[in-house]
């Protein structure tokens, strides 16, 4: 037999029940167990228990004692799972799962283990009366009330060669139908209907391209070519490879009754006619609306002015990626890896700096940092450590902190505020992969509320991943992705938020929601917005 | 030496704190000496603490266990998971 499977971990709050995805062939009997905190404590009513641990001991004796059962018992699998923090009553705050060969050892051993925990393991409950008010804020539901309460910048009028990029700050109408006339779809001549039993048909004239259009004379075929406008007269467009040309005439090599009217023929106005509706404000101007701005005539289009952001790094820590760090030093990475996600054609970077953890210094350079900026983003100086002096700071300069700490990992410090003069404001958590998921997930599509940019036009789009996610967290998560060539996505092994290195293999981020796993699909972003 | 002993469970519900301090005067002072101190200087937790063992630096150790300046030291006992 091969060695027991042992997966052995504390979770912080309620556990969502999943089943271990074991294969074992040789497994004759898998017991599970869940552990639901009880509504009643000694005869009175609780909200539910509070789970204490002490960490991160607590772990490491449930997994011995994992190990002992099932050297004892001869499992061939476990898992252990046991909440942290409070579970509401009905919650499930522990689960255990074992698989051996027979019943009799997976009964024992299971007992045996919740036995030896209940003495052994430092894991303590508090009943609550009250449930705790939640410390995390719905992470979507804050972005949204933050988001709406911004407007949009002012516009201004660019020549199309500086256009590509911006953001369209009035709908796109057409000003002419297009096509302008009735022109040839192809390389031919043209006809009346009447003409089609006449052999041969005497070709006069060439209808040409950008001059006024012709008459097609009666029992006549005109020559033309694909764009150019159909004469007057013209029933039809016979393609040049089903006539032989003759000496100034053509005879038809098909049935003149399989000739239609209209035949190859685009229809004035058929794509769009005036005045119609071509484009709605808010796009962004790809390639192709450049081309659709210039047909009808927008020479000089209304975009909104780009978005003033301001960069600000805070830590003791940080030097320039440029110099050589001391041995508790490393380079400002965080910086650059925001500057190249601001670098849309939208964004203008107006300032970046870097500020020691000092109260007075972060006031001060926050203070400067909002000078002339529609937002200001920060990194580090969130957590709860003494050296956090960004909501003091926002406090101080008359800012109004919208939120702060929500339910995701990584990024769970992560603040939104409004400055004194109405700017956005993120407090980004400092760590390198918080930084890069939160900036994309919570401060980019903040940005594009300021920016004008239609919402509906820069979604998530739905990634299936490949192998599936194992088991749910109590957070949502943002786990960097790999694009796979079957069109899937495959989650990069990370060491947490620290490791950059995940980070830089990965194309974008999924988005897993609060105790869902499987393939998905799940929410993906791309590290740039277009 | 003066060390932090953590509290966890019903020590810190009585105590209404997760740690505190002992003065201890041993050479070096062991886990023993720490209890003795304990049950003097917090009298409400004497009756609780023969149920307790230490943890020294996050390893169940007995009471004549030498105590070093930079360990950490909790006391475990009355655990309640599941």
């Amino acid at each position: 037999m091969s060695d027991p499977m042992i997966d052995v971990r504390i979770l912080d709050g309620p556990l969502v029940p999943t089943r271990p995805d074991w294969e074992l062939p040789g497994a004759g009997s898998v017991l599970s167990f869940r552990g639901v905190v009880r509504p009643l404590e000694a005869g009175d009513p609780i909200a539910g228990l509070r789970y204490e641990t002490y960490d991160p001991m607590a772990e490491r004796m449930l997994r011995a004692l994992a190990e002992r059962v099932t050297e004892a018992h001869g499992l061939s699998a476990v898992r252990v799972l046991h909440s942290r923090g409070f579970v509401g009553a009905g919650e499930c705050s522990f689960q255990l799962d074992v698989a051996s060969p027979h019943r009799r050892e997976s009964l024992d051993a299971m007992d045996a283990f919740i036995t030896l925990m209940k003495e052994e393991v430092p894991i303590w409950k508090h009943p609550e009366a009250e449930a705790p008010a939640s410390p995390l804020a719905d992470p979507f539901e804050v972005l949204g009330s933050l988001i709406h309460t911004l407007s949009p910048v002012g516009t201004e009028s660019v020549p199309l060669a500086e256009a590509t990029g911006r953001i369209l700050a009035r709908e796109l109408r057409a000003d002419r139908d297009h096509p302008p006339a009735d022109v040839s779809a192809m390389d031919g001549f043209a006809l009346r209907l009447a003409d089609l039993s006449t052999d041969p048909i005497p070709v006069e004239h060439e209808a040409e391209i950008g001059t006024a259009i012709r008459t097609l004379k009666p029992g006549r075929a005109m020559q033309i070519f694909t764009g150019a406008p159909v004469p007057h007269g013209a029933d039809l467009v016979v393609r040049r490879e089903d006539v032989a040309e003759e000496g100034g005439t053509i005879r038809l090599l098909v049935e003149p009754s399989s000739l239609p009217s209209g035949l190859f023929i685009r229809r004035r106005g058929e794509n769009i006619g005036s005045g119609d509706l071509v484009l709605p404000s808010g796009r962004a101007i790809s390639p192709p609306v450049l081309g659709a701005l210039a047909t009808f005539g927008a020479a000089n289009p209304f975009v909104r002015r780009r978005v003033r952001v301001a960069v600000l790094v805070t830590g003791n820590e940080i030097v320039d990626a440029s110099e050589e760090p001391g041995p508790t030093q490393i380079r400002d990475s965080n910086g650059w890896a925001l500057q190249g996600l601001l670098q849309e054609p939208w964004i203008q970077l107006v300032s970046r700096a870097r500020v020691p953890d000092d109260p007075d210094r972060t006031r001060k350079a926050l203070g400067d940092a909002l000078e002339g900026a529609d937002a200001v983003l920060l990194t580090g100086g969130v957590s709860m450590g003494d050296h956090d002096h960004v909501p003091g700071a926002i406090e101080a300069l008359g800012g109004e902190i919208r939120f702060h700490r929500i339910a995701i990992k990584p990024g769970k410090p992560l603040l939104g505020a409004i400055g004194p003069g109405g700017e956005l404001i993120f407090g980004l958590p400092g760590n390198p992969v918080s930084v890069l998921a939160t900036a994309r997930r919570f401060a980019l599509p903040a940005l594009a509320r300021l920016a004008g940019i239609d919402e509906s036009s820069h979604e998530p789009v739905p990634l299936v991943l490949d192998p599936p996610i194992e088991r749910g967290h109590a957070l949502t998560r943002f786990l960097p992705v790999a694009l796979l060539p079957s069109g899937r996505g495959r989650v990069l092994p990370s060491r947490g938020s620290g490791d950059l290195v995940a980070a830089a293999s990965s194309d974008g981020l999924v988005e897993v929601p609060a105790g869902a796993f499987g393939s998905g699909p799940f929410p993906f972003y791309r590290w740039g917005l277009s | 030496m003066r060390i932090q002993v953590l509290l966890f469970g019903p020590l810190s519900a009585e105590l209404g704190q997760s740690s505190i301090e002992v003065e201890l005067t041993g050479d070096p002072p062991t886990c023993g000496d720490a209890r003795e101190a304990l049950a003097r200087t917090h009298p409400s937790i004497a009756p609780l603490l023969p149920s307790h063992r230490f943890a020294r630096n996050q390893e169940i150790v007995a009471d004549s266990e030498p105590i070093e300046a930079d360990d950490e030291l909790a006391l475990i006992g009355m655990v309640s998971g599941g």
